[in-house]
Order: structure tokens, then sequence, then C-alpha cells
């Protein structure tokens, strides 16, 4: 076997040199690494449970946006089949062009605008509570892609109604029927159809039934093995008491270890459509960093 | 989660003033409305649809 030898030669003086200079300072660092980390470790078992929730949390919230981006994905496919709702488009050199004259559609548009006014005259709370909280979605939606007119009309619209301005609401409608509009328009359909009342009721039972599963599929996405995840969740659930429901109740509400297996399978497979939709979005990931510095911070000593 | 409530979240949440469980539950609620919105796009007719009407 080839021996080396490590002992400087007139050739390599200098760089012997040099090196030994890295050496020590490398020795350096790993002496504060370990300084540090004995104080993580100190301080690690200080972290509150409630201080470890904040960080599972703060993925939940990242995860969160993806379904939000996924979701905008989703509705900008299915306005592409849509036109008709457009009374604008754009060219292929991005120059917008207004459509002139009623097109064979007008009647489909009338219809709704109609009856959106007919229901917006005298709205009943929860009729004006929907459409408020779909005016709001659909402003921060389009806030979050940045299309800011869109977010701007959904802020102008939701004011007017909450104030009851009819006037002022027709008049912003009828200005809203552009192509960029035509989330507001699909958004008001739905809030006058549904009513906020049985919107927020299958969103809050959702939740509720969902809530281990969505931790638990956060931690996955952010890149956690299934075992880790399922435990620091198991172990969450177990504190706090709340998610847990006895195997009978388990059979009648589609809650905790319910179709486990099969909830992760089809979990895994929203989070790897979701990361391909993404990448053609050109929607960068999740920004891991932002949150392993978060975690870093909580290790520190309150004092650094 | 009252509309009134949904407005002052929606400004926390913009603001960056949120807390977690705040901005949580108003991203949950948001995204169950897009959700439902898109229901609601996929029930109204395409162009395809409208034209063999």
């Amino acid at each position: 076997m080839e021996k080396f030898n490590f002992a400087p030669t007139p050739e390599n003086e200098n760089d012997y040199f040099k090196r030994g200079e890295g050496v020590e300072k490398l020795v350096t660092e790993m002496k504060e690494d370990s300084a540090r980390r004995e104080k993580y470790a100190e301080q690690l078992k200080k972290i509150s449970p409630e201080e470890g929730i904040e960080v599972l949390q703060n993925l939940d919230i990242n995860e969160k946006n993806i379904e939000f981006a996924l979701r905008m994905a989703e509705i900008e496919e299915e306005q592409k089949s849509r036109s008709y709702l457009k009374t604008e488009v754009t060219s292929d050199t991005g120059e917008v062009i207004r459509l002139s004259g009623p097109s064979k559609f007008e009647g489909v548009k009338k219809e709704f605008y109609d009856e959106a006014k007919r229901t917006l005259t005298n709205p009943s709370k929860y009729v004006k509570a929907a459409v408020i909280a779909g005016l709001m979605a659909s402003g921060l939606a389009y806030d979050f892609k940045n299309t800011a007119l869109v977010a701007e009309l959904a802020g102008t619209i939701s004011d007017q109604i909450t104030n009851g301005d009819h006037e002022a609401w027709f008049k912003t409608f009828d200005t809203t029927m552009l192509a960029e509009g035509v989330a507001i328009v699909g958004l008001l359909a739905l809030s006058i159809k549904n009513g906020v009342k049985s919107i927020s009721q299958t969103i809050k039972s959702k939740l509720v039934a969902n809530q281990k599963m969505q931790r638990y599929v956060s931690m996955l996405a952010a890149g956690g093995d299934e075992e880790t995840s399922k435990s620091v969740v198991d172990s969450e659930a177990n504190k706090n008491g709340g998610y847990e429901r006895s195997a009978d109740q388990a059979v009648t509400r589609t809650t905790g270890y319910d179709r486990w297996t099969e909830r992760t399978e089809e979990a895994k497979e929203q989070i790897k459509t979701v990361r391909e939709k993404l990448g053609e979005m050109g929607i960068e990931r999740i920004d891991r960093l932002k949150y392993t510095d978060k975690k870093k911070d909580l290790f520190l000593p309150k004092n650094e | 989660m009252e509309i009134e409530e949904l407005k002052k979240l929606a400004e926390k949440v913009k603001a960056g003033s949120a807390t977690n469980e705040e901005s949580i539950a108003y991203l949950d609620t948001v995204n169950g409305l897009l959700g439902e919105f898109i229901v609601a796009l996929r029930s109204m007719p395409t162009d395809e649809q409208l034209k063999q009407a």
C-alpha cells in the first residue's frame, strides 16, 4: 500500500503551514460547535410543548400556501375552457384586446348577472357573508399571485356589499366582467348558490376531522420520514388529548386513525402532484431553511 | 368562523401579524372556499358544451 508522507518539504512548505492554520481553525470551530451543542442540549430540555407545536404549525402554514398555489393552478385550468366569461383577451404579443359587440355567449353572462343582482338586492345575512367571504378569498388568492387589480376589485366590492351600497356594487360588478374578473364572477356564483353557513360548517367539520392527518401530511411534505412524523403527531395528540377518538367513534367519524394507511398513500400522491404542479408553474418549493432557522432560534439560549 | 372575524384575520395575515393558529385557520378557510369555487366553476358549461347546445 502506498504510504503518504505528510511532513513538510521545501516544495510544499507554504501549503503545509497553510493547511496547519486551517486545521487549527477547524479545531477551534469544532470546540465552539461542541460548546454550542451542549448549550442547545440544555436549552432543548427547557423547550415547552407549545414552542414545539409552534414549529410544527409553521410547517403547516407553508404547506397551506402550496395548497393555495395548486388551487390557483386548477382555477386557471378551468378558466381556459370557459372563455365566454371574458370580455378581454391577451394576444400572443401580450397586447390586451377588448372584444367588442355581444358574443354568442352574452346570454349566459346576462343570466348570471341578473341572478346576482336579484340575489344581492336584498340578501340574507348568510348570503351577504358568503359573498364577502368569497370575494375575500378571491382577493387574497389573486394577491398571492400578484394580480393587484383583481385583489383590489374584490376588496372594493366586498366593502360595497358590506355597506349595502347596491348602486356602487352594480357599477363595480359591471367593470369586473373582465378577463381578470372571472374568479370573482365564479366565486359570486358559488357564494350565492351555497350561502356561507354551509361553507363554514363544511370547512369546520373538515378541519376538526383532519387536523391530525393534516399535521402528519405537513411533516411528510416538509421532508420528515413516516415513522418520525407519525410519532411526533401521536405524541402531540396524546399530550393534548384532543385528536384521539375512541374506536367506536372512529367507525362513524372520519378522523384519527381511520384508513390511516390509505390516507397516507393518498397524501403522498397529493404531495407528489403538488410538487409537480408547482414545478410546472415555476413556484419555488418550501423554504426549508427558513424553518430550519426557526428551529435553530428555538434552541438558542434566550439571551443570545 | 364569523365573517367579521374572517375579515379581521385577512388583514392580520396580510400584515404578517397573525399568530400561527390564526394563519392556519384563515388559510384553511380560504383554501376551502377556493375548493368550493373550483367545484362551482366546473359546474359552469365549457365553451365546447355551449357550442354543441
